[in-house]
């Protein structure tokens, strides 16, 4: 196995001093001292349409600058969950809508001077509802004549999948392998159960909380605890039907999240109010509204039968399941479908049935959840398989141990089940399950493990074990995006979409950008998410993180380490594959060695002739990677779809446009990575201030330290150097750099400063041309793979 | 009114209203590390100490300060001197999205001004109060467990 220097090994988390000093890093933290502050009316109904509303009297009350409902507010259809576009997620959310459909739905929010006056005017709206009749239960919301919970003739799924709102069906998705009741009548053993999991909240210590307000161009400033900022802009921009460049959200530290701020909720509102009163504006959830009206954890009823073979092996295993989804259908198929694609696969059944519904009702709103759906039907799955042991007279460990999927191994449930459409296959690449339950058997005591009928008492203690499996990233849909750049003291910039909601990932990046190009990983100063200066990332879910926009960092690294021993190599004259790169030094083949920074002779502020140093000194690269990597929890072990498949789309020349298509084909995973690519993903491959000031510095500094020798101080030799260089950072603006006959030392930099200036603003076409032609090849490396 | 008390070693004056929290009053002073979880007791994140007892700020009224002394985070360390506690959350890996280490923080501090090597009981009983979502407080409690072992040591 490889040596690491950094990663595998325990390192500061490197924003916990700054947490644990009581810095000012959250969204509450941040807001300006002007702020307007938000209060909503919620529904007092659980199904009622708003025969009208009156915001009269409210909108005189002291303080008050806005009211919005239904009635002053565009009519966008769309979905609040965070998902990759097109959502896999019903369209039948309004920013205020004529129907409320749970209590505590919105129904019209005020932003006033205080928070105690958008109080006092929420309590002044009159509303006048009818009420309608509502339902609580699956059952219920799915029989026949059942009140129809949107009726609206606006709602619907962007993409082909089975959507029923005349019946209160939000989502539908099934599959089955072999014939499950034949199985079910041959088996020797066969068990049918009904299960019930109820509602959970996430419970993060900081409630939804988002600030907005008006940049000097006009712009909206979006600050928010999210775990999706690139969602966010995109719904956002969609909801206020207002273009994506006009919205820029940045996510400062976030308290935790757990699935919750997968959601889209508060943002449009507050970016609404921003761009209606031109103030900034504040709204935070109280605990009680965090718990009544942000998201859950769906409840899920499932009926499961499973067959056994007297040999303890599972011949039929049947799941039907149905989610509470609420009121709005929020991740309501893809939860679903996770009951299934999770947990069905852990198990080697020749056949398999496996319906998932969810069902609207007029309660509290599901939504992403850790565990996204698996951990509902596992609870049941899991009770199925110690009472199937039972009935077979055999050790619960034993009878999951012979029936659990194993290395080199594959099951169909894979290819079946993706997200909204079909799976991808994937076998098995290394799985420990059996090491893992042998360990935790013998820690636990497994051995003295009675039957609880046997033992006396009122109280008594038992043992019990549970398996799952989890999944993390959606293949060929979620991508990551990183930019590294190196400063003149041997720092790094990493600019990550990757959205660090106190999970630690801004460190794990650091760590393999760190160990990729030799350095410590307190040389890397990492910014995560903000949509206008870090590239495209889908945002922290799916335990996607690590691997995906790791695998981005990874590959970014690897260009920028690419350059650096091509410098390197041109210090010490030698090929750049000679190059070793590690403890922040670059070592040639003979032992010598340059370090990244440190002294004047330092690799970061060579300007010598080296074919590369341009890219070097002020670096862009923005790679995506997707990556799947499914894992078995417990187990230790993981699923590969045949290894990693980095470089799907790289930087630069992907325009947006819609296509129709997307949603269907076996194209579509790709399709979607570019259109969310060119709908969130800014293509910036120019020199920023930053850098021009960084390049004059490093060019000053060579002729303040005579480097080139004394004489070369105002020599031709010199000048000739710099121009030579200017030329090759900026070709376009050769002829600035060189068209004055003999430039001198001191105004020659600032020439080459403003063309570099001057470049920011320029199309930059031969690198464009580069991209896209980058992008055909990885586009044809694909293809082959 | 009109109320005085010593924030963080400094004599401070403010005007507030009757039912002004002490929550609200010390992020306005600037105290960005008292985080708001519930508003309600329930989680403490915004707990400070008060003459060196811990308290909720957010069932406090800022009235109820005059004349005391409080301490929040900003006092007790700060990035190039970080106070014991802090050190050793961070060595230990405790500190996750880090809302609720303030009052983590504090209220462990109330324990240890109090009694330097509090056994694992009393550590329980201190940090009852501070609700953690992320780490599990396994971590939380091997830190504390360590500086309390090292000050007996």
């Amino acid at each position: 196995m490889k040596k690491f220097n950094v990663v595998a090994k325990s390192v500061r988390k490197i924003d916990s001093l700054s947490l644990a000093t009581g810095k000012p890093m959250f969204v509450a933290d941040l807001k300006p001292a002007d702020s307007l502050y938000v209060k909503a009316l919620w529904s007092p109904h659980a199904h009622a349409r708003i025969v009208s509303i009156d915001v009269s009297e409210a909108e005189k009350m002291p303080g008050v600058h806005c009211i919005l409902h239904h009635g002053n507010v565009p009519r966008v259809v769309h979905t609040t969950a965070g998902q990759g576009f097109p959502e896999p997620s019903p369209y039948d959310s309004f920013l205020f809508d004529n129907k409320v459909r749970f209590v505590g739905d919105r129904v019209a929010a005020v932003a006033a001077d205080t928070p105690e006056q958008a109080a006092a005017a929420v309590k002044a709206i009159k509303v006048v509802y009818e009420e309608l009749p509502a339902v609580f239960t699956i059952d219920d919301a799915l029989k026949p004549g059942a009140p129809v919970i949107h009726d609206e003739p606006e709602a619907h799924v962007p993409i082909p999948v089975p959507y029923e709102p005349q019946r209160n069906l939000a989502a539908r998705v099934a599959m089955d392998v072999g014939d499950v009741e034949a199985e079910l009548k041959a088996a020797d053993t066969m068990l049918d159960r009904e299960f019930y999991t109820d509602y959970a909240h996430h419970c993060p210590i900081e409630p939804h909380i988002v600030t907005a307000h008006l940049d000097v161009d006009g712009r909206v400033i979006v600050t928010t605890s999210t775990q999706v900022p690139f969602h966010v802009r995109r719904i956002v921009a969609q909801v206020l039907q207002i273009p994506v460049r006009r919205i820029r959200v940045v996510k400062p530290r976030i308290g935790g999240g757990f699935g919750g701020k997968q959601e889209v909720l508060l943002e449009p509102v507050v970016a609404m109010f921003a761009l209606r009163t031109g103030r900034a504006v504040h709204w935070k959830y109280t605990r009680e509204e965090e718990f009544v009206s942000s998201r859950t954890r769906h409840p899920e009823k499932m009926r499961i039968r499973a067959g056994v073979k007297k040999d303890g092996s599972i011949s039929a295993l049947a799941l039907d399941c149905c989610t509470n989804s609420g009121a709005y259908g929020a991740h309501a198929l893809t939860v679903v479908c996770n009951s299934g694609s999770k947990i069905l696969p852990l198990y080697r059944s020749k056949t398999i049935h496996f319906v998932g519904e969810s069902a609207y009702t007029n309660l509290p709103v599901g939504g992403a959840y850790r565990g996204y759906g698996a951990t509902q039907s596992t609870f049941g799955i899991d009770c199925m398989m110690d009472e199937l042991a039972e009935m077979l007279g055999m050790d619960p460990l034993e009878f999951r141990r012979m029936n659990t999927i194993r290395s080199g191994e594959t099951s169909p449930v894979f290819r079946a089940l993706g997200e909204g459409k079909a799976g991808v296959e994937q076998s098995i690449g290394s799985c420990e399950m059996e090491k893992c339950m042998k360990l935790g058997a013998r820690e636990i005591g497994w051995k003295k493990r009675g039957r609880w009928q046997d033992k006396k008492g009122r109280f008594r203690r038992g043992i019990g074990m549970a398996s799952l499996m989890q999944g993390s990233s959606i293949p060929e849909i979620d991508m990551g995006a990183a930019t590294m750049k190196m400063n003149d003291d041997g720092s790094f910039n990493l600019l990550v979409g990757a959205t660090d909601i106190g999970t630690g990932s801004d460190t794990i990046l650091a760590q393999i950008a760190a160990e990729t190009v030799g350095c410590d990983v307190d040389k890397l100063i990492v910014y995560s998410s903000d949509t206008d200066t870090t590239p495209f990332d889908v945002g922290a879910y799916a335990s996607s993180t690590t691997y995906l926009s790791g695998m981005a960092v990874k590959n970014v690294a690897e260009k920028v380490a690419k350059q650096i021993a091509g410098v390197g190599a041109a210090m010490m004259e030698c090929k750049p594959k000679e190059i070793d790169l590690r403890d922040n030094c670059a070592f040639g083949p003979d032992g010598k060695s340059v370090t990244f920074s440190g002294n004047r002779a330092a690799l970061a502020l060579w300007v010598g002739p080296v074919p590369n140093w341009r890219d070097f000194l002020a670096y862009h690269a923005q790679v995506a990677a997707a990556f799947l990597r499914t894992f078995l929890r417990s187990g230790g072990g993981h699923v590969d779809r045949q290894g990693a498949r980095p470089a799907l789309c790289r930087s630069g020349g992907l325009r947006h446009g819609s296509e129709p298509e997307a949603g269907r084909g076996p194209d579509r995973g790709r399709r979607v990575e570019r259109n969310q690519l060119c709908v969130d993903g800014a293509v910036s491959l120019q020199f920023t201030r930053a850098d021009a000031q960084s390049i004059l510095r490093a060019l000053q500094d060579h002729v303040h330290a005579g480097q080139a020798g004394a004489e070369d101080h105002s020599g031709p030799q010199l000048r000739k150097r710099v121009a030579r260089t200017a030329q090759r950072a900026f070709p376009k603006f050769a002829s600035t750099a060189r068209s004055p006959a003999s430039p001198t030392p001191s105004t020659m930099p600032w020439a080459f400063v403003c063309a570099a200036l001057r470049s920011c603003r320029m199309p930059f076409g031969k690198r464009f041309k580069n991209a896209r032609a980058d992008n055909k090849r990885a586009d044809a490396a694909d293809d082959i793979e | 009114m009109n109320i005085q008390f010593t924030l963080n070693g400094k004599l401070r004056t403010a005007e507030v209203e009757a039912n002004t929290k002490l929550a609200d009053l010390l992020r306005e002073l600037g105290c960005a590390s008292v985080k708001i979880g519930c508003n309600e007791g329930a989680c403490g994140s915004c707990a400070v100490n008060v003459d060196g007892r811990l308290i909720n700020s957010c069932l406090t009224y800022a009235g109820q300060v005059n004349g005391r002394t409080v301490e929040t985070v900003e006092a007790i360390g700060s990035l190039d001197h970080p106070h014991p506690i802090q050190d050793a959350l961070v060595e230990e890996g405790a500190i996750q999205c880090g809302y609720c280490m303030p009052g983590v923080i504090l209220a462990a501090k109330a324990l240890f001004d109090k009694n330097p090597s509090p056994t694992e009981e009393e550590l329980a009983v201190a940090l009852d109060g501070q609700l953690c979502r992320c780490t599990g407080y396994q971590k939380i409690e091997s830190a504390l467990r360590k500086l309390a072992s090292e000050a007996r040591s």
